[in-house]
C-alpha cells in the first residue's frame, strides 16, 4: 500500500509530465477538477490520463467500472 | 489468417484513391494484426512527392497503421468477417511518438504491425510499427475513437 501523499506526488507529477500542463505539479490542488475551469483537460486526454496512472502505478484500469460524479484520483490509486 | 482486399472493403469503408491496406496477415481479435501495402510508381502522390525522388508521404504511413488498427477493431466488434455491414468510419484523434526511420519508396512493401495498447470507453490508443525490406521504417502511437466520438472541453 503506497502513502496517500506520495500517490498524490507521483499523479501530479506524471500528469504534468505526459498531459504537457503547463502547471508545476505543486500548484495542482488536490481537488482541482480536471476537465472544465479545472485543468482544462478534454476527453481525449482522460485516456491519456488512464494510460499514465496505469504504467505509473501498475495497475488496470477497467473500463466497465464508471465512476460517477466526484471522485479523488489520489485515493482511488491508494 | 488471411484477408484480402474484398474481406477488407467490409471491414472499413475506406476506399479508392484512400484504401491503403491491400490485405491482412495476421489477426488477433481485439489485440492487433498484421497489414500489407504494395507500395508502387503508379501511387498518384509520387507525380509530386517527389519529382526527382518519390518517397511516400509520411502522413500518409500514418494512414496505413490507422487503416490496420480500423480493419482490426471492425473485425474485433463482429466476432468474424461476415460481408454486409460496411463499418462506420472510425476517427484518428491523436497521433503520438511518431518517427520515420527510413524512406519508402517505390517497390517496397510495408508489412504494418498494429497493436492495441489500450481500450478505454470509446477511445482506443494502439501502437504501429511499420516494416520495409525488414527494416523499421515508422512507429508511432495513435488514439482512435469511434465515430460517435466528439472530443470534448
Amino acid at each position: 500500500m503506497l502513502e496517500e501523499n506520495e500517490i498524490k506526488k507521483r499523479l501530479k507529477r506524471m500528469m504534468v509530465r505526459r498531459l504537457e500542463l503547463k502547471v508545476s505539479p505543486e500548484e495542482i490542488k488536490d481537488d482541482e477538477p480536471l476537465f472544465g475551469e479545472g485543468l482544462g483537460l478534454d476527453s481525449v486526454e482522460s485516456l491519456e490520463l488512464v494510460v499514465g496512472i496505469e504504467e505509473e502505478f501498475g495497475i488496470v484500469i477497467e473500463e466497465t467500472k464508471r465512476h460517477k460524479g466526484k471522485f479523488l484520483l489520489g485515493r482511488y490509486i491508494g | 489468417m488471411i484477408l484480402g482486399i474484398k474481406e477488407i472493403k467490409e471491414l472499413i469503408p475506406h476506399r479508392f484513391p484512400i484504401l491503403l491496406v491491400d490485405k491482412m496477415l495476421e489477426i488477433e481479435e481485439g489485440k492487433g494484426g498484421v497489414g500489407v501495402k504494395c507500395v508502387t510508381y503508379n501511387e498518384s502522390f509520387f507525380q509530386g512527392h517527389f519529382p526527382q525522388e518519390p518517397i511516400m508521404p509520411g502522413v500518409l504511413i500514418i494512414e496505413c497503421i490507422a487503416q490496420v488498427a480500423a480493419i482490426v477493431l471492425s473485425f474485433s466488434q463482429t466476432g468474424n468477417n461476415d460481408a454486409g455491414t460496411l463499418k462506420k468510419p472510425k476517427y484518428l484523434l491523436t497521433v503520438e511518438k511518431v518517427k520515420f526511420k527510413k524512406p519508402v519508396v517505390p517497390g517496397d512493401t510495408m508489412l504494418i504491425e498494429v497493436m492495441i495498447l489500450k481500450r478505454f470507453g470509446e477511445f482506443v490508443r494502439i501502437k504501429g510499427e511499420v516494416k520495409a525490406n525488414n527494416e523499421i521504417v515508422a512507429l508511432g502511437e495513435l488514439t482512435i475513437g469511434g465515430s460517435k466520438v466528439e472530443v470534448q472541453r
